[in-house]
């Protein structure tokens, strides 16, 4: 049996399309979807692999030991030029296969916990608090995301690794400069830079052991012949520093834009603060702010509902579709925050936005708390709150799959 | 109803303990504990919803009128 469509098909759909809508998908994906679940589709560099939109076909397969995480296999798609860069080869925990991937990914999970997250909410709360007063001191305008959406998950991400909060232009415009670098060599240079910091810093806390934090704790843990080396632990903190604030950022602000163009949603949300963590997954699902739920190679022939994906073929699953199939999310490109129907606290949570299978989000239980903090302190304390340029003035990031804004300017 | 949880699966994902948190716990190392091996059958919609939402799939669940809970599948 040979591959039906060969690999440098130029008729392919082209991977990524970028948004119109900062909270809908292209046009372009909204048709792909409506053809069937698996998709074969052409990436930059002249590559093919799966685009899969359906949600079943996609919990399958991210949930199948089969298909592996390993970035650094020669296989592994770099579905954009950066991740053609050696530091993407491989990314802690979400680039690794078991054994590896679950023994550090259980290290974390009392920081990233459920218990934890709870924990941390009234701090969160008097840090949004905080930022909102600056604002209100200020006046309008505001940049939304330097005045709030940024500083609120990167001041708790610095606090919960135990990164000094002062380094935080330095390590936020290198986060940026990786996961928005146009070639591999920009990545590269970006990722070298917080690689070097977190080094100087690890071994700073390796100098004056006992202090607070997630990194400070581990430095005890490093055993060069065990399950954590000195490298791991450079790798983990660069991993958690990256994905515990960008992302985050962006979801808080494109969520805001969202609730503000819908502001029937926005007062159904205010008049009933029991919706929020609905809403919150709801928010999660229509914005899929990474646009992927994950990406994997397979390492064996896999029959999935009359396709076959063939041992050494990629895997893209895309969060923005899956969570539109509309065999799970009716009248999927609606939002409403209502979706979840109330009837359990967890009822919003089938959407893919943090993947699935053993790589869902490690952070999503501080990005849930995060953002209802964030939404709820926002509108209480500025309920007049608008954008203060037309929604298709906002500079949008383009060429990748992070969806996001620049600059998010508001007024009230 | 009979619930079983494995905690060599579980990833502390917690949507269990938020959909039927009167069944499922974690522990401090942030993995599942089950609170409830046998809830009553109004719990069944949260438990069934936090089985399928483990994304490890790490919980199972007996359906309503069987024995006990099968060993969690893939």
């Amino acid at each position: 049996m040979s591959t039906p469509i060969p690999a440098e098909d130029e008729r392919l759909f082209a991977y990524p399309q970028d948004r119109s809508c900062p909270w809908q998908p292209s046009s372009g994906y909204r048709e792909l979807g409506e053809k069937g679940p698996l998709h074969r589709v052409r990436l930059w560099d002249g590559k093919s692999i799966w685009m899969v939109t359906g949600h079943a076909q996609a919990r399958r397969l991210l949930a199948d030991p089969r298909m592996s995480a390993d970035r650094s296999r020669d296989d592994f798609p770099a579905v954009l030029p950066r991740l053609d860069a050696p530091i993407f080869k491989p990314i802690a925990i979400i680039g690794f296969d078991p054994p590896v991937h679950d023994v550090h990914r259980r290290l974390l999970a009392p920081d990233f916990s459920l218990k934890q997250a709870r924990a941390l909410r009234g701090s969160v709360e008097e840090l949004a608090g905080r930022l909102v007063e600056g604002m209100l001191r200020k006046g309008p305008p505001a940049e939304l995301i330097e005045d709030y959406a940024l500083p609120i998950p990167s001041m708790v991400i610095s606090e919960l690794l135990g990164v000094p909060y002062d380094d935080h232009a330095f390590f936020e415009a290198m986060t940026v400069g990786l996961l928005q670098a146009k070639s591999a060599a920009d990545a590269e240079a970006a990722g070298q830079a917080l690689w070097d910091y977190l080094d100087e810093l690890i071994t700073a806390k390796e100098r004056e052991p006992g202090g607070t934090g997630v990194l400070s704790r581990l430095v005890g843990e490093v055993d060069e012949d065990g399950d954590l080396t000195r490298e791991d632990l450079v790798r983990i903190a660069l991993a958690l520093l990256i994905g515990g604030h960008d992302t985050t950022s962006q979801m808080i602000a494109l969520g805001v834009v969202t609730l503000l163009e819908h502001p029937d949603q926005l007062a159904a949300l205010r008049s009933d603060p029991g919706v929020l963590p609905a809403a919150v997954d709801e928010l999660l699902r229509m914005v899929s702010v990474t646009d992927v739920s994950g990406v994997r190679v397979a390492t064996e022939d896999i029959e999935i509902d009359g396709y076959v994906v063939r041992a050494g073929e990629g895997v893209l699953v895309s969060s923005s579709m899956t969570n539109r199939d509309p065999a799970v999310f009716p009248d999927p490109y609606r939002f409403d925050v209502h979706r979840g129907g109330g009837r359990n606290a967890a009822s919003g949570r089938h959407h893919l936005t943090f993947g699935f299978g053993i790589h869902q989000c490690l952070g999503q239980n501080l990005a849930r708390m995060e953002l209802e903090v964030a939404f709820s302190v926002l509108f209480d304390r500025i309920p007049d709150l608008r954008l203060a340029v037309p929604l298709d003035g906002l500079p949008t990031r383009s060429g990748g799959t992070m969806q996001g804004v620049h600059t998010l300017p508001v007024e009230w | 109803m009979k619930v079983t949880a494995d905690r060599r699966r579980c990833m502390a994902a917690g949507h269990c303990a938020i959909s039927a948190p009167t069944v499922f716990d974690h522990g401090e190392d942030g993995l599942v504990v089950v609170l409830d091996a046998d809830p009553g059958e109004e719990t069944r919609e949260a438990v069934e919803t936090a089985e399928d939402l483990c994304p490890s799939r790490a919980i199972a669940v007996a359906p309503a009128g069987t024995g006990p809970a099968p060993v969690p599948s893939a």
